[in-house]
C-alpha cells in the first residue's frame, strides 16, 4: 500500500495542517504522534464510544455480579455467618471490584477489536522517530487524484512539514 | 484583570441581619434552655470550621500538585480560610463554658441518670479520663487553634508577598508549595484528634477508627461544593470573565470524586461495624437508625451519594454551572444533615421537653446556624474584598487557568 506523508516536528504546525486537512477534505488514513493531542480529534471529528461502552459494561457487570453473589450466597449455598442475612451488606465490596474488572477487561478487548489490534502483530506503518519526537500524517495515495497530491504537497509545504514523501 | 472584589452594601445588610437572626435566636434559646444552645452552638460551628479546613486543603491540594488550571480562583479558599479565627473561638467559648453542657464525659454526675442503663459507665469514663478531661481538652483545642490557623495565617503571607512582588513570585510559589504540604501533613495529622475530640466523643463509650477520616473526607468534599457556590455568586457579578465550561467541568471533577470518596467512607464504617456486631460499635448506628430516625439516615448517604453522583455523571449536566451549582447546595445540604445526625441524636434526650431520641429542628436550629452563616459570608467576603487584586496576579500559572480549555 503507497501513502503520501508529511512528517512534522511540531504540534502547533501540525494543527495548522488539520485545519487545513479538514477544509480540503482529504481522506487523512491516520495521523501518528508521540504523545496524545485531544485537539486533533476534535479537530478531525473522531467520536470514540468507548466511554458510553464502559458505562454499558459497567451495568452489565455490575447486575451480572450481583446475580453471581446472589445465587450462590442465597440461592444455591445459604450459610448462617453470625446470624447476618444471606443478602449481605458486604456484597458491595465484591460488586464494585468485579463491577471494575468486567469493565475494564471488555473495554481493553473493545479496543482491541475497533483497532484491530493483537499480540504479535506487526507494524502497518513505520518511519524512523514515529515514537520519538516526529509526527506523521498518513494519506492513502490510492484515494487521491494527481491533482489532489499536488495540491496536498503544496500545503504540507507551506504548512512547514519537515518532509513530504511516499512510502510503499 | 486586575479587580478588587467589592463587598456590597447589600450583602453587608444580608450578613449583618443574618448575624442579629443568630444572636437574637441564640440568646432566646439560650435563656431557654443552656443544652439545646451549646448543641446548636457545637452544630453550626463545626460546620462551617469543616468547610474552612477542607476549603485551605483543597487550595493545599493544588499547590502540591501544582495544578495550573485553578490558580485563577485560589484566593477563594484562602479567604474561606480566614473564618478559621472565629470558628476557634466559638470553639474557646463552647469549651470554657459549655463543655458540661454537651460533652457527658466532661460532667458524669450530671449525665448519670441518662447513662444509669450503663451500670459501667464511670468505669469506662475513669479509664478515658488521663485522655477525656477538661484540661486536656482545652491544651487540645489550643494546639488545634495554634496548628490551624499558624499555618494558614503562613499560606496567606505568602500569597501577600506573591501579589506584591512580581519578580520574586516564583520563589514565593515554590514556599507556598513547601507550606501547602505542611499543611496538609500538619491538618491531617491533628484532625484525626480533632474530630475524635469535637464529635466522637460526644458519646465516649464509642469510638470508631474510622470515623475521624470520614469528617476529613467530608470536609473536603463539601468544602469544594462551598467553594463553587461562592465561585458562581462572584461569576455572576463579574470577577471571572474568562470562566469557561472547562473550569466548571473541573470542578465538578472535585464533587463527583468527592461524592464517591464519601460513600466509600460512609460505606467503610457503616460495614464493618454492621459485619463485627459489636454491641458497643453498633450502639452509634443502633441510636441512630432505629430511635433517632431511618428515613434521615437514609436520605444522608442518598443526598451525599447517589443524587450528586447520578446528576454529575453526563458530560453536559457536569459542564453546565447551574445545574452544578444546583447539585453543590444539595451537598452541602448533605453535610448539614451529616453533622445533624453526628451531634444531635445523643444529646436531644438532654434539651428541655424531650423525652425519647428523635428529631428536634425548631426556630433555634435554624436561627443558630443563620447567625453562623452570617459570620462566615461576613468574613469570607471581607477577607476577598482586602485582597488587592480577586485574581492572584503574579501567580506563575495564573496564565494557563485563564487560557484553561478541555477538548473533552
Amino acid at each position: 500500500m503507497s501513502r503520501l506523508i508529511a512528517v512534522y516536528n511540531d504540534d502547533n504546525k501540525l494543527m495548522e495542517a488539520a485545519d487545513q486537512l479538514v477544509e480540503m477534505n482529504a481522506p487523512v488514513e491516520e495521523v501518528v504522534t508521540p504523545f496524545v493531542i485531544e485537539e486533533l480529534l476534535a479537530k478531525f471529528h473522531v467520536k470514540s464510544n468507548i466511554p458510553l461502552l464502559a458505562f454499558f459494561y459497567g451495568v452489565v457487570g455490575i447486575s451480572s455480579v450481583l446475580a453471581a453473589l446472589y445465587y450462590t450466597f442465597v440461592i444455591s449455598y445459604p450459610l448462617n455467618i453470625g446470624g447476618k442475612p444471606s443478602f449481605s451488606l458486604t456484597f458491595p465490596v465484591l460488586m464494585f471490584i468485579g463491577t471494575v474488572l468486567i469493565t475494564v477487561l471488555s473495554t481493553v478487548v473493545t479496543f482491541f477489536y475497533q483497532d484491530r489490534l493483537k499480540p504479535g502483530k506487526k507494524l502497518d506503518f513505520e518511519y524512523p522517530g514515529m515514537n520519538d519526537d516526529k509526527m506523521i500524517v498518513l494519506i492513502d495515495k490510492s484515494k487521491i487524484n494527481a491533482d489532489m497530491e499536488s495540491k496536498l504537497r503544496d500545503m504540507f509545504a507551506k504548512t512547514g512539514a519537515e518532509k513530504v514523501e511516499v512510502v510503499e | 484583570m486586575e479587580k478588587r472584589f467589592i463587598f456590597s452594601k447589600k450583602l453587608q445588610t444580608i450578613s449583618f441581619v443574618l448575624i442579629l437572626i443568630g444572636i437574637i435566636t441564640g440568646v432566646l434559646a439560650y435563656m431557654h434552655d443552656g443544652n439545646r444552645f451549646w448543641a446548636n452552638i457545637l452544630f453550626s460551628n463545626y460546620f462551617f470550621l469543616i468547610l474552612t479546613l477542607g476549603a485551605l486543603f483543597w487550595m493545599a491540594l493544588q499547590y502540591i500538585a501544582e495544578a495550573g488550571w485553578s490558580s485563577a480562583f485560589k484566593k477563594v479558599p484562602q479567604s474561606m480560610g480566614a473564618y478559621l479565627m472565629p470558628a476557634m473561638l466559638v470553639m474557646f467559648a463552647l469549651v470554657f463554658f459549655g463543655l458540661k453542657y454537651v460533652y457527658p464525659w466532661s460532667n458524669p454526675e450530671g449525665h448519670i441518670e441518662d447513662y444509669s442503663k450503663y451500670p459501667e459507665f464511670k468505669e469506662i469514663l475513669a479509664i478515658k479520663a488521663p485522655y477525656l478531661n477538661n484540661t486536656f481538652f482545652i491544651i487540645r483545642t489550643v494546639i488545634y487553634f495554634l496548628v490551624w490557623c499558624g499555618t494558614a495565617a503562613i499560606l496567606r503571607k505568602l500569597s501577600k508577598k506573591e501579589d506584591a512582588d512580581k519578580s520574586q513570585a516564583l520563589k514565593w510559589f515554590e514556599k507556598s508549595r513547601f507550606y501547602s504540604k505542611v499543611y496538609i501533613f500538619a491538618f491531617a495529622l491533628t484532625f484525626i484528634f480533632a474530630g475524635f475530640d469535637y464529635l466522637m466523643s460526644l458519646e465516649p463509650f464509642w469510638y470508631s477508627t474510622l470515623f475521624s477520616i470520614k469528617e476529613l473526607i467530608s470536609g473536603f468534599y463539601h468544602a469544594s461544593a462551598m467553594i463553587i457556590i461562592i465561585l458562581f455568586f462572584m461569576y455572576k457579578k463579574g470577577y471571572f470573565p474568562f470562566m469557561n465550561s472547562s473550569h466548571w467541568h473541573d470542578f465538578s471533577k472535585y464533587v463527583f470524586m468527592g461524592s464517591i470518596l464519601f460513600a466509600y467512607a460512609w460505606y467503610f464504617q457503616y460495614m464493618l461495624i454492621w459485619y463485627g456486631n459489636i454491641p458497643e460499635e453498633g450502639e452509634y448506628y443502633f441510636l441512630r437508625r432505629f430511635h433517632f430516625s431511618q428515613d434521615l439516615f437514609t436520605l444522608n448517604i442518598i443526598i451525599n451519594f447517589f443524587l450528586p453522583f447520578i446528576i454529575l455523571l453526563p458530560n453536559k449536566l457536569a459542564k453546565n454551572p447551574k445545574v452544578l451549582v444546583s447539585v453543590a447546595f444539595l451537598v452541602l445540604a448533605g453535610l448539614f444533615l451529616d453533622v445533624y445526625l453526628s451531634v444531635f441524636p445523643p444529646l436531644v434526650h438532654s434539651f428541655e421537653g424531650v423525652e425519647h431520641s428523635h428529631p428536634v429542628f425548631g426556630l433555634y436550629e435554624i436561627g443558630i446556624f443563620l447567625g453562623f452563616l452570617g459570620i462566615f459570608l461576613f468574613v469570607v467576603f471581607k477577607k476577598l474584598s482586602k485582597e488587592k487584586y480577586v485574581l492572584p496576579i503574579n501567580h506563575p500559572y495564573l496564565e494557563e487557568s485563564v487560557l484553561h480549555h478541555n477538548v473533552h
